[in-house]
């Protein structure tokens, strides 16, 4: 064996040690990209599965309870086993000005099937379920860098809905409850979730 | 050296089965619940009438009573739903290489599976040969790598075992146990059978280490099978510790391997899914075969004088069969009964010097339903060709068990000609011979398809997966 193939061997070996432990790293790390776990670390807490339904950059973990939703993006989160549960967090919006929340849904129904839809805008908001309008106002309006405190309750045929301070109680029948809650944003609007809790109602 | 492989070894092989629990997995499980709340109002009316007459012509009570009673009930309903979770999934892959020195050719055959029957494991060899050398993989598997902004269609592999054979001589081997791969297909028809042409870059590291880039234009798959034109070129190196320095009789000193090759690949139970496909129900997916299975055998009886398995006449069961990788492919004309297939391997025993051996023999047949998602009826024509000349003209019955095992009843008529295969031959003879046959036969890790669940007959495949938008 001359020179030369020596010299080669070693390069080999070299190379494939470093490509080795690069691959297993991406291959590690490459995987179920597309979930966020939520409350983690946070033992008394529920874990919150965040799905990035329509693209793996359309939400970044910030901290263990938070969330930040770029523009035009589907999040699900999911909270296994709860159906029946309080859920309650900071909104603002960094910039734009609508955010969608869907209700008593699940990725596999996801608009097929009439779900509770909840508005948030620039222009106020509106609760819906299909065509039927259940709440409409235009007095809180959702801004850029505002703080918004949101909150609800799902309880069997029942929603309690809290935004800030003004508080809604609205009856819906026939409605089935998930473990679901969606949040779909339009091309100009990206948004902050913080310190989200849940409580099981059940328990 | 060794020392050190190893135990990076056991350290990325502790990573990778790491990784692998969360995303090296075969199906991908979805369960949801639902809370269903029903509320429900009864009310019970209770009239006594009075006995006697009533003054009815004032204000008088009336004896109705209205219970009213409202119940709500909440009850959970649990869907769960399976998806595949890989691109590929495969058992066997086999490449004929042209590319290693031709003074050494092996003379792997097309596929790399029609190997010359002159050859041995010690041999080292000789020219005039096509295929060179080959390329062999066990176990593949490759799953969806999300880089580059998720750009599409790159994967991410390994295999359990590969093995490049440049050509005969062995210290010129270059294997790994868990190769990784990374390869990106551009697909160029996105129907089954999917063709696409696939660059990959990969590399072995145990007991050889090597880096391997290829090209490739991929057919497949359909029922499993796949075909593979190969171009690619791999650098590797092998210790003198490793098992094809140490145990080679013609050198004990370490090795580099230079192996630019061009080659033609089969691959068997082989499947590919693309990236939509992962989003679509177990259920829903899209099937092109009446039987696929792993490996199956059968108890013979024959008309043969001797058995096989000892040397009386008087014994009943004259021989066996034994069958690895087994695809029979719906030719979709005649109400979807014709079939197309072949196996990896197959080996027919049906007396003493009444045996034969064939890889990828052709059969053609007839699939027919008996009891729906129980047993099924195949007349067939199987041609062996190689090593082994052979027809057989036979029938099977075939009971499914489970979706894993099928037990069956066969007969039928065989004639060929046995221990032309150098490792098989006895007494350097050769013999002809023609024998009626029968028997009962089990498979294992095999699935039979019923009429319903052929993609021919389901009109409304193939389903899309759902789009958030």
């Amino acid at each position: 064996m001359n020179k030369s193939e020596n010299i080669l061997m070693e390069i080999i070996a070299k190379i494939n040690l470093i490509l080795l432990i690069l691959v297993s790293t991406i291959f590690f790390y490459s995987c179920s990209t597309d979930k966020l776990i939520l409350n983690r670390y946070n033992l008394d807490q529920y874990q919150i599965n965040a799905h990035l339904l329509n693209g793996i950059d359309k939400a970044v973990k910030i901290n263990d309870n938070s969330l930040k939703i770029n523009e035009d993006a589907i999040i699900s989160l999911k909270i296994d086993d709860v159906t029946q549960y309080n859920l309650e967090f900071d909104l603002s919006l960094l910039k734009g000005n609508e955010i969608i929340m869907f209700l008593n849904t699940t990725h596999y129904d996801f608009r097929e099937k009439p779900d509770l839809e909840i508005i948030l805008s620039d222009k106020g908001y509106k609760i819906s379920q299909g065509s039927t309008i259940l709440a409409e106002s235009d007095t809180i309006k959702f801004l850029p860098n505002e703080n918004h405190r949101i909150k609800f309750t799902l309880d069997a045929a029942k929603m309690y809905f809290t935004i800030d301070c003004t508080d809604l109680q609205i009856n819906i029948p026939h409605q089935i409850s998930t473990e679901y809650v969606f949040f779909k944003t339009n091309s100009q609007t990206a948004t902050l979730i913080r310190g989200i809790q849940l409580t099981n109602l059940r328990e | 050296m060794k020392i050190k492989f190893l135990l990076i070894f056991f350290s990325v092989i502790s990573l990778l089965s790491s990784g692998l629990w969360g995303c090296g997995s075969l199906t991908r499980e979805e369960k949801d619940i639902y809370t269903i709340t029903e509320r429900d109002t009864t009310y019970q009316h209770f009239v006594r009438n009075s006995p006697v007459n009533q003054n009815q012509g004032t204000v008088f009570p009336s004896s109705r009573e209205v219970l009213s009673e409202r119940n709500s009930i909440q009850r959970d309903s649990t869907i769960t739903r399976y998806y595949p979770d890989f691109i590929r999934m495969g058992v066997f892959e086999s490449i004929g290489t042209i590319g290693g020195n031709a003074n050494y050719g092996i003379g792997t055959g097309l596929f790399g599976v029609f190997i010359d029957q002159n050859t041995s494991a010690s041999s080292r060899g000789g020219s005039g040969k096509i295929f060179n050398g080959g390329i062999y993989r066990l176990g593949i598997g490759e799953w969806r790598l999300r880089w580059f902004r998720d750009a599409k269609n790159w994967t991410i592999g390994t295999s359990i075992y590969e093995a490049l054979l440049p050509d005969a001589r062995s210290e010129k081997y270059l294997m790994s146990t868990f190769p990784i791969y990374i390869r990106k297909r551009y697909y160029l028809r996105e129907e089954i059978p999917y063709i696409a042409i696939t660059p990959a870059f990969g590399f072995g590291w145990f007991p050889s280490q090597y880096i391997n880039l290829s090209g490739s234009i991929d057919v497949g798959s359909i029922g499993g099978l796949n075909l593979r034109a190969y171009i690619g070129y791999a650098v590797g190196y092998n210790g003198s510790w490793t098992p094809q320095i140490a145990n080679n009789d013609y050198t004990k000193k370490e090795q580099t391997v230079n192996f630019p090759y061009i080659g033609i690949g089969m691959s068997m139970l082989d499947f590919l899914n693309r990236v939509p496909e992962t989003y679509v129900e177990w259920k829903d997916h899209e099937h092109s075969s009446w039987q696929i299975g792993w490996l199956g055998g059968s108890l013979l009886t024959s008309n043969a004088q001797y058995s096989s398995l000892s040397d009386s006449s008087k014994t009943f069961i004259k021989g066996f069969d034994v069958e690895v990788a087994r695809t029979n492919v719906v030719l979709p004309i005649l109400n979807n009964s014709l079939y197309a297939g072949t196996s990896l391997f197959k080996l027919i025993v049906v007396g003493d010097n009444n045996w034969t051996t064939s890889v990828l023999p052709i059969r053609v047949g007839y699939w027919t339903t008996i009891l729906q998602d129980e047993l099924t009826a195949t007349p067939f024509l199987e041609i062996g060709y190689y090593p082994n000349y052979y027809f057989n003209l036979g029938g099977e019955f075939n009971l499914r068990i489970s979706d894993m095992l099928d037990v069956g009843l066969k007969g039928g008529f065989i004639s060929g000609e046995a221990d032309k295969f150098e490792i098989f031959k006895s007494d350097s003879k050769t013999f002809n011979y023609s024998k009626f046959y029968f028997g009962i036969s089990f498979r294992i890790i095999d699935r039979i398809f019923f009429p319903k669940e052929l993609r021919y007959n389901r009109k409304d495949l193939p389903k899309q997966p759902k789009r958030y938008e």
